[in-house]
């Protein structure tokens, strides 16, 4: 502690010393030269004046505001101690006149040098601290940027001096300049509109790109990127993150072609299974054995279901990816309804099928009319276990083909009604009483819009369901 | 005379199950597992029905069926295809096969088509 005073006493008092070195020096060297060779007295005042003064502008301008005033106090001292020999004639006036005059001007000077002269330090502090700050915070959002895992992109309204982050280099698999434009990024021409998009300011949200990396690997990106826009709500610029999703969509690719693969390789020993079933059917109805009769039929409805399982979850799986392929041809609605039911009617001997049919040519994929057909027809079968009529009917409106599969059971409850299209949605608590995967309406409704259709609901509970889908007439 | 059905699949189960359908319901049936033969099996056997899988180990079903379909000697022959693929029908277009079954299907559905085809 104590050692610490002494060194900081130390260092002030040489501080103070080379900041009076000049005053103090300038006292001496006038002292000597007085004593030493100037006889004429009044011309040493005015050098004393003049020197002085210099003195302490000079200390004023380099050290500041305390010690020019402690310059200009050693100065009038000096003064005084000239002036008590009586000279400082120059002034004309009296000698303590004089002193007081020299006294004042020495300190006004002093001061408005040594005010300025802070004031100017003062500045310059403040904008070298902000700029330190600047460039630490610079600095920080740098290292900030290169930290995360997904590219970043900052550029100017016109997409012009782009700054990327370290993973965007990753991603793209080259150096990036440190200023860029658009066209820099290399975007492949099936995208333009997304360089539309951004030139134009507006947001991209989800944006999945596919391009050709410079080791020529195929690489999947996603892209959300949004103007920065000030209080004018002008944009000012645009910053965009870019993930890198490639593996993301490999797993996708390889679960695609694995439910693919699966469904298929399921579906043969089905085929097998159910063309087994129905001839050892045969033979046993032949046989009357009326307990063997009803295992060979259970066992059939079984594997139909298996069937239909396996069916249902490579349509998912196809949805899912957009690869559920659409054949559109031009049928007759009413027809194909008519075999679906024919098909249908077998399945149940509880139920009436009735339909009420108007001549309809559609266009549409037949295959997967008959598909939605079967299953709104089944789901009313299943639904309404006590029997009963269920009634199909075909009907021309303005430029659509509507179909409406009423049955007259357990109904849907009213929160129930939107959710019963979602995947894998099962109607709550009924799940084990209707046993499936909840995925059949997700399917049609799917299907019935690809094909430019709609499908709706009409439902109250204990009543029975109405469903509705429409699908495009055909040109003439 | 029995009519005569020529099965092309390299699954042994369906070989099988199809083989058994068609005794049951008076067809004479040849089946056979490697495309290869077809030709050959073709001109000794001289089927009034062909039913082609469309997925075939190493070949193509549906080049098999455009084959077929171009030959001189075989384009008369009605062809059934089968396949596991809901793009069948798109598929049987394509390579004028007469008709199309998707996996999975049930006895009636087959016999009314192959009883439609041969008729």
């Amino acid at each position: 502690m104590q050692f610490k005073l002494i060194k900081l006493l130390r260092t002030r008092r040489k501080n103070l010393i080379r900041s009076q070195t000049p005053i103090i020096l300038t006292c001496v060297i006038l002292e000597i030269l007085n004593y030493a060779f100037i006889k004429d007295l009044s011309f040493f005042d005015y050098v004393v004046f003049i020197t002085v003064i210099l003195a302490v502008i000079y200390t004023s301008v380099a050290y500041g505001l305390k010690r020019g005033l402690l310059s200009a106090v050693i100065g009038i001292l000096y003064g005084d101690y000239v002036g008590s020999k009586g000279t400082f004639i120059q002034f004309n006036v009296t000698n303590e006149r004089g002193m007081l005059l020299f006294s004042v001007l020495l300190l006004l000077m002093a001061t408005v040098i040594g005010w300025l002269r802070n004031l100017i330090d003062n500045a310059i502090a403040r904008e070298i601290a902000a700029k330190e700050l600047a460039e630490e915070e610079n600095r920080q959002l740098a290292s900030i940027l290169n930290q995360l895992p997904i590219g970043v992109l900052v550029a100017d309204k016109n997409a012009r001096n782009i700054k990327a982050n370290r993973m965007m280099e990753t991603i793209i698999g080259r150096k990036l300049k440190n200023s860029m434009e658009l066209e820099d990024f290399r975007i492949p021409p099936q995208y333009s509109n997304l360089k539309v998009t951004i030139r134009r300011g507006k947001a991209v949200k989800n944006f999945e790109m596919e391009f050709v990396r410079p080791d020529k690997k195929i690489a999947f990106v996603r892209i959300d990127a949004a103007p920065i826009k000030d209080k004018k709500n002008k944009v000012i610029a645009w910053v965009s993150a870019v993930m890198d999703i490639t593996e993301r969509k490999q797993l996708e690719n390889r679960k695609d072609e694995f439910i693919n693969l699966a469904s298929h390789e399921l579906k043969t020993p089905i085929t097998s299974l159910k063309l087994y079933m129905d001839v050892l059917e045969k033979q046993i109805r032949n046989t009357n054995e009326k307990k063997s009769v009803k295992i060979v039929s259970e066992l059939q409805e079984q594997i139909d279901r298996l069937g239909t399982l396996v069916i249902d979850l490579l349509d998912v799986s196809r949805i899912q990816t957009g690869k559920l392929a659409i054949n559109t041809t031009d049928f007759r609605l009413d027809s194909m309804i008519e075999d679906a039911l024919e098909v249908l009617k077998r399945t149940t001997a509880k139920h009436k099928l009735i339909l009420k049919k108007t001549p309809a040519t559609v266009t549409a994929d037949r295959y997967r009319t008959y598909q939605v057909m079967t299953n709104l027809v089944t789901n009313a079968i299943k639904y309404s276990p006590a029997g009963g009529d269920i009634i199909i009917s075909v009907k021309k409106e303005k430029n659509y083909a509507l179909v409406s599969v009423q049955d007259f059971g357990i109904g849907i409850e009213k929160d129930q009604q939107d959710k019963i299209f979602d995947r894998l949605y099962q109607v709550e608590g009924k799940s084990s009483t209707y046993p499936g995967l909840g995925l059949g309406l997700y399917i049609s409704k799917q299907i019935v819009k690809r094909n430019k259709g709609k499908m709706w609901v009409e439902s109250e509970t204990g009543k029975g369901s109405t469903f509705y889908f429409t699908l495009p007439l055909a040109n003439n | 005379m029995k009519n005569k059905i020529l099965i092309i699949d390299d699954d042994k189960s369906i070989l099988g199950a199809l083989k058994m359908v068609f005794e049951e319901f008076d067809f004479d049936s040849e089946s056979i597992s490697d495309a290869s033969e077809t030709f050959e099996i073709i001109k000794k056997y001289k089927p009034d029905l062909i039913i082609l899988d469309v997925l075939l180990s190493g070949v193509n079903g549906s080049e098999i069926c455009k084959e077929l379909k171009t030959n001189e000697l075989t384009r008369n022959i009605p062809v059934l295809l089968l396949s596991a693929h809901s793009s069948v029908e798109q598929t049987a277009r394509d390579c004028k096969a007469e008709d199309f079954l998707s996996k999975p299907f049930n006895i009636d559905a087959l016999i009314g088509k192959v009883k439609k085809l041969i008729n």
